[in-house]
Formats: structure tokens, C-alpha cells, sequence
């Protein structure tokens, strides 16, 4: 018997096919995108910041955004040359051991007060107490003695001559002794500053709703000049698919850091856009533990880079958007990047005929043996890495061919880093770099294995050590070029690591931003000269 | 009644203290810290440094001293201790993703009741029908679906094949107060989280509906000529209905842990995405905090589910 | 009247249901894939193919299913992987079983205080956020195996099993039969495994096939993780988590097959587990024992 009713079959029919309308509905508006505010940039980010507090973090978001607020001493021109920055000049002995850093004046905090040699001084001073907790007081642990020489000049004094004094030490933001002198240095890491900063830079922080948007407005009293843009406002996007449409639509006007997948998208869907594309700070690479029986031999490691066809798994995997990298230095540093190093073509031949010699011979399952111990390695790698996943792979079955058995693992990514900082590792898919000077003192030198630095690798070179104390000690810039020359020539022969590829970074703008876009620094260093763009029609 | 309520909500207490010491115990255990991170940003920090921002932090002391503390902070002060990650207090970060889940969790609800009452009210009612078939199968099939899989196939086709759907995210930019636009960019989660809970809710509904049509009293009824739509409509679904408070606060533990993933894979700013983003960061206070809000949603469902199910049964006894 | 025995009783009350004849049918062509297929594939499943890098194929006569990302057969994987998702899945389950009956037999025919205890520990650990549970626990190995992952696996599940075991027990522990044994001088450990535990295990068997089902659907979320079967042994779980891969998206044979497969595999199974739990539930019905010994028959609605 069919009666009336909300159960009936035709009832829910109808209830179906209403709430169907009522999705299509909703679902038919389509928003109008474009961003045409003529003073706002709109940059989409994939992470936000977590402070602006430049002694306790390190994470590249906030990184940038200190960057716009705060300002160090010295910073960089294109190609990473030191530059007078809030320090118009310095000058150090030609020991290296003292420097006198003369100020510039006239440099005012976002609240008006003058910025002085006081606040370099008190910025130092905490910087180098252990209460304070500042990420890299052990690296400058070097500096001995910070004094003021007047209001506009301060002089340090070095316990030992160190070639990165000028672009790591000199290149600290400096902090508003005036907002923060009265706290002790126990609980700087508690004060609000880290969310509500005041800087001499270019821009002021107007508002922050974390996860969602962060929004920048000029400062009219900047020493340096005029700033173009009025405001930027940094949305975080957590998704990719997000991103890309929000420049399609127009949305958005700076894809700050595009991976390889949404950039080819964005020129082969959106090719009016505009499209930089320069050599990333960062290597890709595989650590090898040489604590391992069979990875201490460098004829085996050299057959494993002989024997991974890196170009095969660019051109596949990374649809040819990648370089096959040649050592630690990438071109980025194009100062230092010496690209005359032994080359490692794809050459299977020379891989097995590097193993033969070594002593590994085929066993019965085809997998290398020698001293009845099998050529068998685990590869660590970070998970939900899907395209790192099949990066694995192809190097798997490219080292299966040379007789190699190698096992994946993936493991979270706290305990991946972990494991690969305590070299508790055979082998692990990594990166490394990110740094603006030469120096790999603490990545490669034989004393600087974990815990006293990050050599997990336990490679250890007398020659390249040689290179590196002598390339930290030197500041005389064509002295040190050829220390580092020589470590790059070296280590491509005596494989510290498994050299992958060298990535880019990529950035995406709409047609209406106006910036040089050959002059643009990778990574962080995008926004070097944020003040130089301009927002066009 | 009172006091059964009041000695279930007495038991939840003990119950979020073994809840709260299980997960701070696991991360504990669990190899690398807040600091391993440091490694890889901008320039390497060196192990000593990271030792030391450990020691700062309290990290170097045993999991059950620094667990003894945070309940201490939290019991006395009411205080969920701040982020290792950017130093803000953990219920700052939590409140601000809040509505989120919130809202997706709920919308959901809404949605699985809204559709799976009728479907399985139908199916009983028409029994062995054709209904009853198709609904039956398909809400089989629907149990079997990982719900990331669906999820993603919805985005590909509705939308970057079709274009009618936003792909991810709570709101365009520049919408962001948008109520219209919200509601598009929930629909696609909302559709692929309710759609898993659906395969269950439609056999629950079916089956209080097959029960209650099986008692005496609507046995009676219909003797005594009563239409059949007042049959149903009037005392069947009703007393149908009852488990449903039963149901709700059993589903939420699947339904909360549903909408974590989810969120993770819609990219969507809620307690789960911060939540598992926490974890993998390490950021052990606001982990904790998450664990706990989270559990206390579990448990009052459960509570409620047990509460749902004494008014419904009057045999069960308040002990 | 000879009563036909039980065993068969069930067996018929199977058979009459279609649906679950089906999802056995199902189940069975399946796992018959699964174990012979592969001898039959001319593929490897982990060979990479240079010269398809990046370039999925289109199901093909040469390829039935298509190629995936790194040039590898996908029926082939698919093959390979159902053995590995099933033997997950099924003993994931039994140590499930396992640890959920013992646990919930103690708890039960130990009642009071120790019950009370113990049922709060379940009740914590099934109010947890798995995800957490899953990290830290894959967290602290250090190897990386297929045991692990159906440890875990197992782990995660065995608290329903318990809840379910324990409400067997409790309401079993009062009936007649169990009153006799103990008059009889039977000890406890007797009573619960010699007259508990075997009328405890209907439950328990239809909630396995569900466990089955679920411990599937886990290990996809966990391979989607990355935190699963590792490279480059396929599962459906990690076919799933490749497919997703913007490259691959579009590829529509890679998305499709491993979803496709497992919302079958689920299906078989819960149809099967209905059919068990109806077959059963008659079953149990007929034979009530009264309190005057006497054995009646009676016919569930």
C-alpha cells in the first residue's frame, strides 16, 4: 500500500532531487577571483611563519618574514655579495681577530626610536648568552667581545679569525634594545615580540591570523627610501591544487616557492603569467654512512653514482625540470660553484667493472657478495613523499641491476632527522644546504661527526679538512676561492655523499607585478629587494 | 537518573587520566624532538645547540616527571602550556581551528541523518524489495571505501574536471567571510565524510526499523486498523529513533578521527590537520592538548550514548 | 525428532542467503587470484621500465590494467598486492582475535574490580586518535617490516573483539550450563575455555570478517602515509597512495583499480560476514536451554 508520508518513494525523490537542486546552487556561484586592489600584493604561501623572534627560529617562513620587518647589518646583492646595510662600513685587521663596524644614521625603529650601536651591542649580547637559548650561539661562540665605540659604531673582537664573521655574524637581524633591554635574557623566548615585532625594515606587521593570512604595510620612515607596494599580504594556502587556482583566477599575484608540478601546470594552463626559474641553495643528495661495511670503500660509491641514471629519472619523473647535481655547492653560489669536477654520466659498464675491482662479485641471487657478506643497504627516507617514493624506487632498481639490494624506509619526519643527525643510518634520501657561504666545516670535517656537528656521514678527508679549517680561517675572498675549489675537486672524487639533483626555486607572478626578474634570488632571498617591485595596472 | 549521570560523567575522569598518561608516554618514547627540525631550515643548527634548546625546554628530563607537571599546570592553573613551535599558548592555537572541524564534523551529521533515516526507514518498510536491495548493497560497498580515495576522486572530478567545486581550502581569497563560498568549499568534504558513515547508519536505521516493526504493540496497532502511514510515521519512527542518540555518540570517535584525515587530505586548518601537523613536528604541549580535547569529544559521545540508551531501555539498571 | 546438527544448521542457513553466496563467490575468485595470478604474469612488479618513466600507459593488450609511474605492469601489481593486503588483513585479524578474546575472557569471567579496570583501558585506547597511536608506534620501531605493520595493525583492532568477547562472557557466566560445571568442580580456567569460549565465538567470527575488512582499509591509510608496506613491494594501499600523485592523476586505470579492488574485497566480506551473522543467529535461537532441561526449539522473528 503506498500512502503519503516522508518514507515513501516518491517523497524521497523529491527530497533527493531538492537537495541536489540546492547543492548545484550553492555550488553554481562562482566567486569573481581577481585581485584588482592596485595596493595590495597577494602572495600565496604553502606554511606560515611562527614568529618573528629571529633568536629562536630558523624554519624558512619566518625567516622571510623577518626579513621584511627586521634588519641585519649586512645583507646580500644578487649573487649573495655582502652589502652595507643598517652598517655603512667595515673594516677588520688583517688577522681577521678584530672589526670595526661603523653605523648608518638616521635609521629610526617602527616606534621612532634612533637606532644605535646600543642596540647592536644589547642584540649580541643576548644573542651570545647561553640563557638566552639562541639557535646559533655556538656558531658565533667565536666572537668574544662586542663593545659600543660611540653611538653609530661598534667593534667586535674574535677569539679566532672566521671567513663567515661577515656573512652569517654580521648578517644577524638586530633587535630594539629599547622594547626588550629590560627583560632578562632567561625569558626573551617568552616575550610577545615573536608576534608583535618592531624593526627598522621596510615593512610593519598590521595583522596575523595564524594558518590563514599575514598582513604587511610599508614604512613611510624607512631609511633606505621609498617602498613601492603598500601592503602584502601573505595568504597560506595549504593545498597545491589551491594555489594554482588562485593564480589562474588571478587571485593571487606571487607563487612564493611553486614545486616542480604546479609550475610546469601553471605554464602549460596559464603561460601569460610570468615565470622564474634559478638554481635553488639546496642539494639533493643520499647519505651514506661510512661506518658501513661496503660503504667505506670509495670505488662502491662511486659505482653507485655511476650506476643511477639520474638524467633518465629527471627527464621521466621530474618532466626535465631538475639539474643532475655535481657536489654540495650548487650554482646558486655562483661565486663559489666550481662546475669542473668529475662528472658522473650514467655508465653502468664503469659501475660493475668499479665493483669487480672492489672485490664484490655476484652472488647466486645475483646480489653482490664478498667475505660472505651481501652488498645490501636500507634507504631511509621521510614519508608521504610520494614523488621522493618513486625517486626510491628507480634508484632501487638501478642499483638491483649493479648487484646492490637495497631496502626502503620510510619513517616520520621527526624521527627520520633523528636517526639521520645520530647516524643510526645506512643510507638516507636527504637534501642539504640552504647556506649563503661556501663554509661545510660542521657537514664534512672528520672531527665534526655527531653530537659535536652534522658530519653523520663519518667521512672524513684529510685533504678536504685541510681545505675547509684553511677556507674558514681565510678572509681574503681569492685566497679562500682556492681552498674551496679544491674541495670541490675532491670531494667529487672521494664521495662524501651520493650526489642527486639540484633543484630549483620557483617562483610565479602575475603579469602585473613588476619586478627583474633575472635579478630574483632563490629561497628566502626572493624578497631581498621587495621594495623594488612594483604593482603595475 | 541524576545520579547515574553524575557517577558516568565521575567515571570519564579517570578514564581522561589514563588517556592523557597513554599519549604522553608514546611521545616520549618516540624518537626525535621539537629541535630535530632545526637541522634543515635556513642554515644547520649544530647537535650542541640542540641539546641545549632541549635542556631549555625541559625536554631533558624522563617523560613521567615532565607529564607530572603539564597534569599539575593543567589541573591547578587550567593552563595547556604553550607550543614549542612559535611559543603561543596551546588553547590559542586550538580555539582558532575549532570551528572548523566543528563545522565539518556537524554538517556531516546532519547530512548522514538527513539521508540515511528515510533510506533505511524505506528499506525496512519495504522489505526484500528492489529498494532494499540496491540500498543494502550499496551502503555495503560504501563501508569498504577509503575515505582519502574517495575524497580525491570527488576534487578530480568535480572539481578540476568539472570546475564546479573548489578543490580545497574553507574559502577563496578574498572571500573569506563568505558564508555562500564556505559552504561550496565544505561540500566536497562534508559529501566524501558522510558518505563513508552512511554505509553503517543506513543498516542502523534499517535494523532498529525492522525491530520495532517486529514488536507486538505495532501488531496491535495495525489489528486495531490503524492507516498504515500512522503506523509508521506515528509510532514506529519514533521508537525507531531512540538508538539514534545511541548511534550518535558511538559514531563520534570514527567521525572525529574521519574528519582528522580528512582535513589533512582537503587541506582544511582544523584540530586535525593541527593536530597530526603536531605530531610530526613534535610540538608535545599542543599534541597533548589536541589528544585531550579530543578524547573529552570521544568520551561525552560515549556518555551520551550510554545516557541515550538508559532513557530509551527502562530495564537497564542505574548501577 | 533428530535434530540435524548445528554445524549444518548453519551451513544451510548460509547457503539460503543469496547475498552472502555472492560476496563467498566473490572472495573466493579473488584470493584464487591473489595466490595463482602471479605465476601467470609475465611482469615483474617491481622492475622499472626506463624508457616509460613518467608516462603511465593505458590498459592495452599488452598491459591489461595499464603501466603505472615507473613503467611497471598494474595487473601485475594489483596481483601482488591483493597477497599482500589479504595476508595483512587476515593475520592483522587473527592477532586481533587473539589478544582482544584472552583479553576479554579475563576480563570477563574475572568480573568486578579487575573488569572495571580493564574495561577502562579498552574504553581509553578506542576513544584515542588512532593517528597518534599509529605515529608513535611506527615511530619506535626500527626496522621496517611486514610484521610490524600487522602488529600495529592487529594492535589497533583488538579492542572491539575484546569489548564483544567480554559481553559474551559476562552474560554467558550466569546460565545454567555454567552454574553445573562449577557445581561439578570444574576451575576457572576450565570454565572459560571449555564452556565460555566456545559459545563466545559466534560474535567473534562474524565480527573477524569484519576485521578483515577493516585492517584492509588501515593499511591503505597507513601506506597513504607513507607509513605502510615500503617500496617497492606493491599493496593496495601504497598503488593507492602512487596513484594520487599529480602525474598520475589523471591516469584514470591507476586511480580506479586499487579503490576499485578493495571496495570489492570489502564488500565480499561484509556480505559474507551478514550471511554468517544471520546463519548464526537462528541457529543460536534453536537451541535454548530451559530450566527444566528440556530442549525447545524456537524461531527467530
Amino acid at each position: 500500500m503506498r500512502e503519503g508520508g516522508f518514507t515513501t518513494l516518491p517523497a524521497l525523490v523529491r527530497m533527493f532531487a531538492l537537495s541536489a537542486a540546492l547543492a548545484l546552487a550553492v555550488g553554481g556561484c562562482v566567486p569573481a577571483g581577481a585581485n584588482r586592489d592596485p595596493e595590495t600584493l597577494v602572495a600565496v604561501e604553502s606554511a606560515d611563519a611562527t614568529s618573528f623572534n629571529p633568536l629562536f627560529t630558523n624554519d624558512t617562513q619566518s625567516t622571510i618574514v623577518q626579513s621584511l620587518v627586521l634588519e641585519p647589518l649586512v645583507s646580500f646583492a644578487p649573487g649573495f655579495k655582502p652589502i652595507p646595510w643598517l652598517a655603512a662600513s667595515w673594516q677588520g685587521t688583517p688577522d681577521g681577530m678584530h672589526w670595526d663596524v661603523r653605523l648608518r644614521r638616521g635609521v629610526h625603529w617602527s616606534d621612532g626610536a634612533p637606532f644605535t650601536s646600543k642596540d647592536v651591542v644589547w642584540t649580541w649580547k643576548t644573542m651570545l648568552d647561553p640563557a638566552t637559548g639562541f639557535l646559533y650561539q655556538g656558531q658565533f661562540a667565536y666572537v668574544k667581545d662586542v663593545r659600543a665605540d660611540g653611538p653609530y659604531a661598534v667593534h667586535f673582537d674574535l677569539s679566532a679569525p672566521n671567513a663567515t664573521f661577515i656573512t652569517y655574524a654580521l648578517n644577524a637581524p638586530i633587535l630594539p634594545e629599547h622594547v626588550l633591554g629590560a627583560i632578562p635574557d632567561a625569558q626573551q623566548r617568552s616575550t610577545s615580540f615573536g608576534q608583535h615585532p618592531i624593526g627598522t625594515g621596510p615593512y610593519l606587521l598590521q595583522s596575523w591570523q595564524h594558518d590563514d593570512r599575514l598582513v604587511l604595510v610599508r614604512n613611510s620612515h624607512w631609511w633606505h627610501g621609498d617602498v613601492s607596494i603598500p601592503r602584502i599580504e601573505m595568504r597560506i594556502v595549504l593545498n597545491d591544487q589551491a594555489r594554482v587556482e588562485a593564480m589562474e583566477d588571478g587571485s593571487a599575484d606571487f607563487y612564493d616557492g611553486a614545486n616542480s608540478s604546479d609550475y610546469l601546470s601553471l605554464k602549460r594552463d596559464a603561460p601569460y603569467l610570468r615565470f622564474v626559474h634559478v638554481p635553488t641553495l639546496y642539494a639533493g643528495m643520499i647519505y651514506l654512512n661510512e661506518h658501513v661495511p661496503g660503504l667505506d670503500d670509495n670505488r662502491v660509491r662511486q659505482a653507485m653514482l655511476y650506476g643511477w641514471d639520474r638524467k633518465d629519472m629527471i627527464d621521466g619523473l621530474f618532466h626535465g625540470d631538475d639539474l643532475i647535481g655535481t657536489g654540495i655547492l650548487t650554482p646558486a653560489l655562483a661565486d663559489w660553484y666550481d662546475p669542473h669536477v668529475k662528472q658522473y654520466r650514467y655508465d653502468p659498464q664503469r659501475a660493475n667493472a668499479l665493483l669487480d675491482e672492489a672485490g664484490w662479485h655476484r652472488g647466486s641471487d645475483s646480489i653482490r657478495v664478498k667475505d660472505g657478506r651481501r652488498l645490501a643497504f636500507e634507504l631511509m627516507m621521510p614519508n608521504g613523499n610520494v614523488l621522493g617514493q618513486d625517486e626510491a624506487a628507480e634508484f632501487q632498481a638501478d642499483m638491483r641491476a649493479l648487484g646492490i639490494a637495497i631496502s626502503v624506509e620510510q619513517l616520520d619526519f621527526s624521527t627520520y632527522l633523528d636517526r639521520t643527525n645520530t647516524s643510526k643510518f645506512e643510507m638516507a634520501l636527504g637534501s642539504w644546504g640552504g647556506a649563503v657561504d661556501p663554509d661545510q666545516y660542521t657537514f664534512l670535517a672528520c672531527s665534526q661527526t655527531p653530537p659535536a656537528g652534522n658530519n653523520s656521514m663519518f667521512y672524513c678527508n684529510k685533504r678536504v679538512d685541510h681545505d675547509l679549517v684553511m677556507g674558514l680561517r681565510t678572509v681574503n675572498e681569492s685566497k679562500r676561492r682556492a681552498y674551496y675549489d679544491d674541495m670541490q675537486r675532491v670531494t667529487a672524487e672521494n664521495l662524501p655523499v651520493l650526489w642527486g639533483t639540484f633543484g630549483y626555486y620557483r617562483a610565479v607572478f602575475s603579469p602585473r607585478v613588476v619586478v627583474d626578474t633575472r635579478s630574483l634570488s632563490p629561497d628566502q632571498y626572493a624578497w631581498l629587494n621587495i621594495w623594488h617591485w612594483r604593482l603595475g595596472p | 537518573m541524576s545520579t547515574f549521570v553524575f557517577r558516568r560523567i565521575a567515571g570519564v575522569l579517570p578514564l581522561l587520566f589514563i588517556i592523557t598518561l597513554i599519549s604522553y608516554a608514546m611521545m616520549g618514547l618516540a624518537p626525535g624532538g621539537p629541535t630535530a627540525l632545526m637541522v634543515h631550515e635556513a642554515r644547520a643548527v649544530s647537535p650542541a645547540e640542540r641539546q641545549h634548546l632541549m635542556a631549555l625546554l625541559g625536554l631533558d628530563k624522563p617523560w613521567y616527571v615532565r607529564y607530572f607537571y603539564w597534569l599539575g599546570a593543567l589541573v591547578l592553573r587550567g593552563n595547556l602550556g604553550y607550543s614549542y613551535v612559535d611559543n603561543r599558548p596551546v588553547i590559542a592555537k586550538i580555539v582558532e581551528k575549532l570551528p572548523v572541524t566543528i563545522e565539518l564534523i556537524g554538517l556531516s551529521l546532519i547530512v548522514t541523518l538527513l539521508v540515511s533515516i528515510p533510506i533505511g526507514v524505506t528499506a525496512a518498510r519495504y522489505r526484500n524489495s528492489l529498494f532494499d536491495h540496491v540500498s543494502s548493497l550499496i551502503s555495503f560497498a560504501g563501508y569498504g571505501i577509503p575515505v582519502f580515495w574517495l575524497g580525491m576522486l570527488l576534487i578530480d572530478a568535480f572539481a578540476l574536471h568539472l570546475r564546479w567545486l573548489p578543490a580545497a581550502g574553507i574559502a577563496s581569497l578574498g572571500h573569506e567571510h563568505d558564508p555562500i563560498d564556505n559552504l561550496r568549499h565544505m561540500v566536497l568534504p562534508v559529501v566524501t565524510l558522510s558518505f563513508v558513515s552512511l554505509a553503517s547508519w543506513i543498516r542502523y536505521q534499517r535494523g532498529a526499523m525492522l525491530n520495532v516493526l517486529s514488536e507486538s504493540y505495532i501488531r496491535t496497532a495495525r489489528s486495531k486498523g490503524l492507516a498504515e502511514r500512522t503506523v509508521i510515521y506515528r509510532h514506529a519512527l519514533r521508537n525507531a529513533l531512540m538508538p539514534t542518540i545511541t548511534l550518535l555518540g558511538l559514531s563520534l570517535p570514527s567521525l572525529v578521527g574521519g574528519a582528522y584525515f580528512l582535513e589533512y587530505v582537503f587541506s582544511l586548518p582544523g584540530m586535525g590537520y593541527l593536530g597530526i601537523n603536531s605530531v610530526f613536528t613534535r610540538d608535545y604541549p599542543t599534541v597533548m592538548g589536541i589528544t585531550l580535547l579530543s578524547a573529552i569529544l570521544v568520551v561525552f559521545g560515549n556518555l551520551t550514548a550510554d545516557i541515550g540508551y538508559a532513557l530509551v531501555d527502562p530495564r537497564v539498571r542505574y548501577d | 525428532m533428530k535434530q540435524p546438527r548445528p554445524m549444518q544448521l548453519v551451513a544451510r542457513r548460509f547457503v539460503r542467503e543469496r547475498s552472502a553466496l555472492a560476496g563467498l563467490a566473490i572472495l573466493a575468485a579473488i584470493i584464487l587470484a591473489a595466490t595463482v595470478g602471479p605465476f601467470f604474469s609475465p611482469y615483474s612488479p617491481i622492475a622499472v621500465d626506463h624508457a616509460l618513466l613518467g608516462k603511465p600507459l593505458p590498459p592495452s593488450a599488452h598491459h591489461w590494467l595499464g603501466t603505472d609511474l615507473l613503467g611497471r605492469d598494474e595487473l601485475t601489481r594489483a596481483l601482488y598486492g591483493a597477497r599482500i593486503s589479504l595476508l595483512i588483513g587476515f593475520t592483522a585479524m587473527v592477532v586481533a582475535i587473539v589478544v582482544g578474546t584472552l583479553y576479554g575472557a579475563v576480563s570477563g569471567a574475572a568480573g568486578g574490580k579487575v573488569d572495571a579496570v580493564m574495561m577502562r583501558i579498552v574504553d581509553a585506547l578506542l576513544s584515542f586518535p588512532t593517528f597518534f597511536l599509529i605515529i608513535t608506534v611506527e615511530a619506535l620501531t626500527n626496522s621496517f617490516t611486514l610484521v610490524i605493520v600487522v602488529l600495529v595493525i592487529g594492535l589497533l583492532s583488538w579492542m572491539g573483539v575484546a569489548r564483544l568477547v567480554r559481553a559474551e562472557v559476562l552474560s554467558l557466566r550466569e546460565r545454567d550450563f555454567v552454574e553445573a560445571a562449577r557445581a561439578l568442580g570444574a576451575g576457572g580456567t576450565r570454565i572459560v575455555f571449555h564452556h565460555l569460549l566456545p559459545n563466545a565465538f559466534v560474535p567473534v567470527v562474524v565480527a573477524a570478517t569484519l576485521t578483515i575488512g577493516d585492517n584492509i582499509l588501515t593499511e591503505a591509510g597507513l601506506s597513504f602515509l607513507g607509513l605502510g608496506v615500503q617500496v617497492p613491494t606493491p599493496s593496495w594501499g601504497n598503488m593507492l597512495q602512487d596513484a594520487l600523485l599529480p602525474s598520475a592523476r589523471s591516469a584514470l586505470w591507476l586511480v580506479l583499480t586499487p579503490g576499485l579492488l578493495i571496495v570489492i574485497t570489502l564488500l565480499a566480506l561484509s556480505l559474507v560476514g551478514e550471511g554468517l551473522r544471520v546463519a548464526f543467529d537462528r541457529s543460536i535461537a534453536q537451541e535454548v536451554s530451559t530450566a527444566t532441561g528440556v530442549t525447545e526449539t524456537i524461531e527467530a522473528a
